[in-house]
């Protein structure tokens, strides 16, 4: 799987601008449109047929929205996608998460990969901190996951155990260090699995939309990711075992991951898990987790909070 | 619980099957749910369930829950004992 080509500013504002369509998500669309110094149309459905590239700033709903409809309606378009918050990793990937209805599904196709990446450091000052915060969990939850995969081989498990140091060194800060760690996470992770916190999030993210405890696919995976830890831990050694072949720094990895957690947002949203359990037995990503998630496991997650 | 009965746990869990669908006898053919995922599921879960850890060409080969008695009878792990 080819990797998109990284972009300077200086190269994106040397396109010719006749031929460059930019779309933003609003809430950085002015900042976005001074930087690149293009205008931005409202919706993906105004690119206009005389575009040759089409850059989107915004975050992981927006890219794979993006990749959906370059693949699919304009295969003809270079797409270079600027993440306006790390995380998704959706900026790198051939993988776009949409709705069915009451479950998020992956799409996964060569077609749906940006041609390119645009980092704007500057971004990260301007990111909510719960929103920051959320991004860095759901990168996490990518790098853990996909480390643990039992579809993940040796060589690959280093790359990704790699990934968790940069990650443990940078810490939970607001560092534009996170749109890199984001991106290299997503990218690893596309080349073996996820597991039962994505099986988790994409079961739950739609319900609990409808509640007054609606929580985005982030917000869900950080919430998890301590749960699923410990679920995984008692289950097998594949997290030891691993951890110790590639020199992971088992104490710090799992303090971060404990501090992604929110035990009172837990309980919330455990009637929800309750509720939505067999859903989550058989969403895709639970049946690569690195443990086996059986029929009975509802009790430890219920006994957890 | 008898090893046979940890055997048929396994396969409801992995293959997320009810009590009556299960037969020591099924195939691959007859479970929509024995694609490429559950083949992953179900080498997880005869390692955690019976500690043996299938390589990949092993866990693909199993096309029925004979093959899997027979697999773990070839690792000593001998269900009719």
């Amino acid at each position: 799987m080819r990797e998109p080509r990284w972009w300077s500013l200086q190269a994106v504002r040397a396109l010719d601008r006749a031929e460059v369509a930019l779309v933003c998500t609003p809430s950085v669309r002015a900042w976005v449109q001074s930087a690149l110094g293009l205008p931005s149309l409202t919706a993906l459905e105004h690119v206009p047929q005389s575009a040759t590239s089409l850059i989107v700033a915004g975050g992981g709903r927006l890219l794979d929205a993006a990749k959906v409809f370059r693949a699919d309606e304009r295969p003809d378009l270079q797409l270079i996608a600027l993440p306006t918050i790390w995380g998704s990793g959706a900026e790198v990937t051939h993988i776009a998460v949409g709705r069915e209805g009451d479950m998020k599904r992956a799409r996964v196709d060569a077609s749906l990969a940006p041609d390119g990446v645009l980092v704007l450091p500057e971004l990260s000052a301007r990111l909510p901190a719960d929103l920051a915060r959320a991004g860095q969990g759901d990168a996490w939850s990518h790098a853990y996951e996909a480390f643990l995969s039992p579809l993940a081989e040796p060589p690959l498990q280093a790359e990704l155990g790699r990934v968790m140091g940069a990650m443990l060194q940078t810490g939970l800060t607001q560092d534009p260090a996170w749109f890199l760690h984001a991106a290299r996470a997503g990218m690893l992770q596309q080349r073996a699995s996820v597991g039962l916190v994505h099986g988790i999030a994409h079961s739950l993210e739609v319900p609990l939309g409808e509640t007054d405890l609606p929580l985005g696919h982030a917000a869900l995976c950080s919430l998890f990711l301590w749960p699923v830890h410990r679920f995984n831990r008692s289950k097998n050694e594949t997290w030891s075992t691993r951890a110790a072949a590639h020199g992971l720094d088992v104490e710090a990895v799992e303090a971060t991951l404990r501090s992604l957690h929110d035990p009172y947002r837990y309980r919330a949203v455990l009637p929800m898990l309750r509720e939505r359990w067999k859903a989550i037995l058989r969403e895709p990503c639970s049946r690569t987790n690195s443990a086996l998630v059986r029929r009975g496991d509802r009790s430890f997650f219920e006994a957890f909070a | 619980m008898s090893d046979r009965s940890k055997l048929r746990e396994l396969i409801l869990d992995v293959f997320l099957l009810d009590d009556s669908e299960f037969s020591f006898e099924l195939t691959r053919a007859q479970v929509d749910t024995w694609d490429s995922l559950g083949v992953v599921s179900l080498a997880v879960g005869i390692d955690e369930t019976f500690g043996y850890h299938c390589t990949p060409d092993e866990a693909m080969g199993l096309s029925s829950v004979p093959d899997i008695i027979a697999l773990l009878k070839s690792k000593g792990i001998d269900l009719d004992a």
